[in-house]
């Protein structure tokens, strides 16, 4: 946002750019909104951290795959953008969904919903932060899934995508290098 | 400009249009419904309090109706009533929009408002009843069934209600962000907005980043009811019957922050829309701007920037670092400065003005009051040292019922009739009104400068029997019965006002266009405002939102001989 | 405008005025605080004497205020819809917001700080130390005996008839520990520093007299500082939601010569010995 649209100064912008550029605010404000979530859970995450019953885990291999599988994804959807084939988007569809396969994985791998959940209050945080992730990241497939089938130009699916692979990685760095 | 076709069915028409206002009054009218409901729960509450040795309730019911009527009356009532009803209803038409920007998710923000309140309504009947941990639901409390039985499922669907409740008013909040930003009518920069969507700008902004901490708070806590987790359940939590928990050191106080991060700003988020409406009336009917347009709105933002800052003062005697409360207790009282110039504005507006005392001024005037009473209370608990004595007292509950029950009230009631005759078109009865207006202010003042006195006299809130302790002052006690019959009287009283507004719905006097000679966009447009607004183009803004001059109103939309004001 | 309107105006200023002189007696007429009785209560009390008295003159002004504006601006032709230059207004309305400010901030640093500070500054070697034990719906006191060491408590040797804290008999501080239930006694004039524990969920410790109130955190040790400076009975109440007996969750704070207090801890057994194997 320019400070020339705070001013609305005379001629309005038409209606296919006034939609376009509303989709950019309101998509930027869901963010921040989702920026704060996460910072939520970085604070409680900090601070339950210095408690005496903590016990890092170690990163599970299979989390690489997963990272590698979502950067992938954001690659493809870029060059779906940019190529303007829709082709991509159901490339990238597929590549989030083995992501999630392979989250799920992970966290059975790491004990899943049984005793390890309670036990381990690091194990805790990686489940609750996975599955937050997670069902952002559903979002972001259904809305590739809805631009794929639709006739209308990307739309705010793309920022989205990039961003939720963003937050993966903070929230990997979060939990286990920091 | 086109917008989309007007709906025909009755589905699309009424119950699931895209229409702001439609939508805008379904808010009102489930905001108007649940407020029926904790205001019962009120009722039932004073009974309690007032005759305990009739134990009209068991005390396990009591916390349910504390709990629940603190949620329903915040969320259910409040934000939804006056931030989602009347901010779908103005913002729009106060931008000089033919719409939210997103209508679809306008339509499903209501639709996931609804099953929110069936859930907490359908709380109250399950096993255990509805939560009983109070409405900021702190652990352990409120995490495990063995310390309460409203624990157990009652308390699941009240976070899940809550969960959806910050679901939809996410998206509302969204709605009005965007709207607001971008969706401006040609020449409305953003110092020509009414202050009311000033304010509804920055409870959205505040709405978008405070929420989230309550949902983070919300999913950790479930997960330490359901799946075992420690997040805020500390160890060693011995209950007769079941011994020794399993859980490891979590920290309770954890929660504590994570929710009044989000609950001093929704204060606000209730409040400043409040104070809004309160100024687009008295700009009407005391027909001159308001005093210091400018400063308002940086004081607003300076109120969005502090309430960031500042939740830990609901936390003095909560047992965090001594040195951190300091830190609270003097950012909150720095509250008092964008507080005070909103205040003195406020008051400043009436100089030199030509008051018309028609009953939505009365409820504006109202506002003022009750909303200097409200603030300057607020010093008593800033300060960390006296909130030592009056933290959890009956002093807080005064306070807090003062500030967003008794100003958002107010502005609620002052709202409705002001804008009645734009979205129904016909004025509500003036005498009724009045009486209305009688029948609330006196005995809603009276309650709620009387609990203060009895936090004063030390009377702690949340006692099923208060007749439990000997050392409160006996004159505190005594007022009892007394803040119970003006509860009574004040919930009496609505009767006229559902009265009015039914019979005005259809008989009350035919409005015109613009029928209190106000000079913000809504009143440019019909009365009712068809779909899309305007039936034509939508207007251009020339002018600032409020010109009275000494020798006539200008709308926003009348074209300035010398080109722009 | 009509005769109607400006009889509603001028309802509504008196009733602004009448309210104004209800608040002024209902608050400045009596004394509704229980009789304070510890040191820095005193000072807790000047601040709210303090807000009380600023708070007041600015309600009282700033009603009048409204209440004339309100009838003088109701009448016709009166106001004139006159408005001062941005600048001006900006000035009105910063320099009462700066008056608001001192006023908030002295109560709070200049008046309140030292109160505060004894609350919770640094613990001194002469406190009288005692244990405060929340649980649902009671409370528990322990005098640490001679030694002045309280012993370990487990939470897993908690049994309700003989060892309600779960004292552990293995640790010799535990020997000479002192536990009784509901009455705290305390000397007067001497400082006590209370060592605050729950057993299971939030409480508040909470004697209104002493102008004491402090959250009991499980899992956490707190304290809280005060000196009784009156003998007497006082009712300890719990402040923070607890569950179902919240609200009878009643204990007495005695506060008594030093020399009854030790004559009454001579008399005491120690805990340890009520306990069965």
């Amino acid at each position: 946002m320019t400070a020339e649209s705070l001013s609305r100064p005379v001629d309005p912008l038409s209606e296919a750019e006034l939609k376009e550029s509303s989709r950019k605010v309101g998509l930027l404000a869901f963010l921040s909104s989702v920026v704060m979530l996460f910072a939520t859970f970085t604070a409680a995450f900090l601070v339950r951290r210095t408690g005496t019953d903590w016990k890092p885990l170690e990163m599970p291999e299979i989390m690489w795959i997963s990272t590698w599988l979502l950067i992938g994804s954001s690659v493809t959807i870029e060059i779906s953008r940019v190529t303007g084939r829709k082709m991509g988007l159901l490339v990238t569809l597929g590549l989030g969904l083995a992501f999630l396969f392979c989250q799920v994985k992970a966290l059975s791998e790491m004990g899943g919903f049984s005793g390890a959940l309670a036990e381990n209050p690091h194990f805790s945080f990686i489940f609750v932060l996975l599955l937050v992730h997670a069902l952002h990241l559903l979002g972001g497939i259904g809305g590739l899934f809805l631009t794929s089938l639709s006739s209308s130009r990307f739309g705010w699916v793309v920022t989205y995508w990039h961003f939720m692979g963003l937050v993966w990685i903070y929230v990997l760095v979060l939990l286990f290098l920091s | 400009m086109s917008h989309s076709h007007e709906p025909t069915t009755f589905l699309s028409k009424y119950v699931f249009s895209f229409d702001h206002k439609v939508i805008g009054i379904q808010y009102l009218i489930t905001a108007l419904f649940m407020a029926v409901i904790g205001g019962l729960l009120a009722l039932t509450i004073r009974y309690q309090l007032a005759w305990p040795s009739e134990n009209v309730v068991s005390a396990e019911s009591y916390l349910s109706l504390v709990t629940m009527h603190g949620t329903i009356m915040v969320f259910f009532v409040i934000s939804m009533g006056l931030v989602s009803g009347f901010g779908n209803l103005l913002i729009p038409l106060h931008v000089g929009a033919r719409d939210m920007a997103y209508p679809f998710l306008n339509m499903l923000s209501y639709w996931v408002m609804v099953p929110a309140c069936l859930l907490m309504i359908g709380s109250f009947f399950v096993e255990g009843g509805a939560a009983a941990a109070g409405w900021t639901a702190y652990p352990p409390l409120s995490a495990l069934k063995d310390a309460v039985p409203g624990s157990g499922m009652g308390q699941t669907l009240w976070l899940l209600a809550m969960a959806l409740f910050i679901v939809s008013f996410t998206m509302g909040s969204l709605n009005y962000l965007t709207t607001i930003l971008n969706e401006r009518t040609r020449g409305m920069s953003m110092m020509k907005l009414p202050l009311l969507t000033w304010t509804f700008l920055i409870s959205a902004i505040i709405g978008i980043l405070a929420f989230p901490a309550l949902t983070a708070a919300a999913v950790m806590l479930l997960f330490d009811r359901h799946a075992g987790t420690s997040f805020f359940l500390p160890a060693g939590m011995y209950f007769e019957g079941t011994g020794v928990l399993p859980n490891m050191g979590g920290t309770p106080l954890l929660f504590q922050h994570l929710f009044w991060f989000l609950g001093h700003p929704e204060v606000y988020v209730l409040v400043l829309p409040a104070l809004g409406i309160t100024f687009e009336i008295i700009a009407a009917f005391g027909r001159r701007s308001p005093f210091g347009y400018r400063t308002t709105v940086y004081s607003l933002l300076c109120v969005a920037f502090l309430s960031m800052i500042v939740w830990g003062h609901h936390m003095f005697t909560s047992g965090m670092d001594p040195r951190i409360g300091e830190y609270f207790s003097i950012v909150t009282v720095m509250i008092t400065v964008p507080f005070s110039v909103i205040g003195l504005n406020l008051i400043g507006s009436l100089w030199q003005a030509r008051i018309r005392a028609e009953t939505p001024m009365l409820f504006a005037l109202g506002v003022i009051s009750a909303m200097g009473m409200g603030g300057l209370g607020g010093l008593y608990l800033g300060t960390a040292t006296s909130d030592m004595y009056f933290h959890d007292s009956y002093f807080v509950v005064g306070h807090f019922h003062l500030t967003i029950g008794t100003v958002t009230f107010l502005a609620l009631f002052g709202g409705i009739y002001h804008w009645f005759p734009k979205f129904i078109g016909r004025k509500t009865n003036e005498l009724l009104g009045k009486t209305h207006f009688w029948l609330t202010i006196i005995p809603m003042f009276a309650m709620f400068l009387l609990m203060h006195l009895q936090g004063m006299g030390g009377i702690h809130r949340r006692y099923y029997d208060v007749t439990q302790y000997s050392y409160p002052n006996a004159s505190a006690m005594a007022l009892m019965p007394w803040i119970s019959y003006l509860a009574f009287a004040l919930f009496a009283g609505q009767l006229v006002f559902a009265f009015n507004v039914i019979w005005s719905i259809f008989r009350g006097e035919k409005s015109s266009e613009n029928p209190w000679g106000a000079t913000t966009l809504e009143w440019t447009a019909p009365s009712p405002a068809p779909h899309g607004n305007w039936p034509d183009k939508v207007p251009v803004v020339h002018r600032d939102p409020y010109d009275y001059g000494s020798d006539g109103v200008w709308a926003q939309n009348v074209e300035n001989a010398e080109g722009q004001a | 405008m009509t005769a109607r309107s400006h009889l509603s105006a001028g309802f509504l200023a008196l009733f602004f005025v009448l309210l104004v002189i209800a608040v002024v007696g209902g608050f400045g007429f009596k004394t509704w605080l229980p009789p304070v009785a510890s040191e820095h209560g005193a000072v807790v009390d000047k601040v709210i004497r303090y807000t009380l008295l600023t708070t007041g003159l600015v309600f009282v002004v700033g009603h009048l205020i409204l209440a004339f504006f309100i009838v003088k601006y109701s009448r016709d032709e009166r106001g004139t819809a006159k408005r001062l230059s941005p600048g001006v207004e900006a000035r009105w309305a910063l320099s009462v917001a700066f008056g608001m400010s001192i006023i908030a901030e002295v109560g709070v640093l200049v008046i309140g700080m030292p109160a505060w500070a004894a609350v919770y500054g640094e613990p001194s070697p002469d406190d009288v130390v005692v244990e405060v034990v929340a649980q649902q719906f009671g409370w528990f006191i322990r005098y640490p005996g001679k030694d002045g060491k309280f012993g370990a408590c487990r939470p897993e040797l908690i049994r309700r008839g003989d060892n309600p804290l779960g004292l552990d008999k293995k640790d010799p501080a535990s020997a000479d520990d002192i536990i009784v239930e509901d009455e705290l006694r305390l000397p007067v004039n001497k400082p006590a520093r209370i060592v605050l524990r729950s057993l299971d969920v939030l409480h508040s410790f909470s004697v209104p007299e002493m102008r004491v109130k402090q959250d009991i955190i499980p899992g956490y040790t707190g304290r809280t500082r005060f000196v009784p400076n009156r003998e007497g009975t006082y009712e300890i109440a719990c402040a923070e939601l607890c569950g179902l007996g919240h609200y009878k969750m009643r204990g007495l704070l005695q506060v008594m010569a030093p020399q009854d207090l030790q004559r009454w801890l001579s008399e005491q057994v120690p805990a340890i010995t009520y306990i069965v194997d």
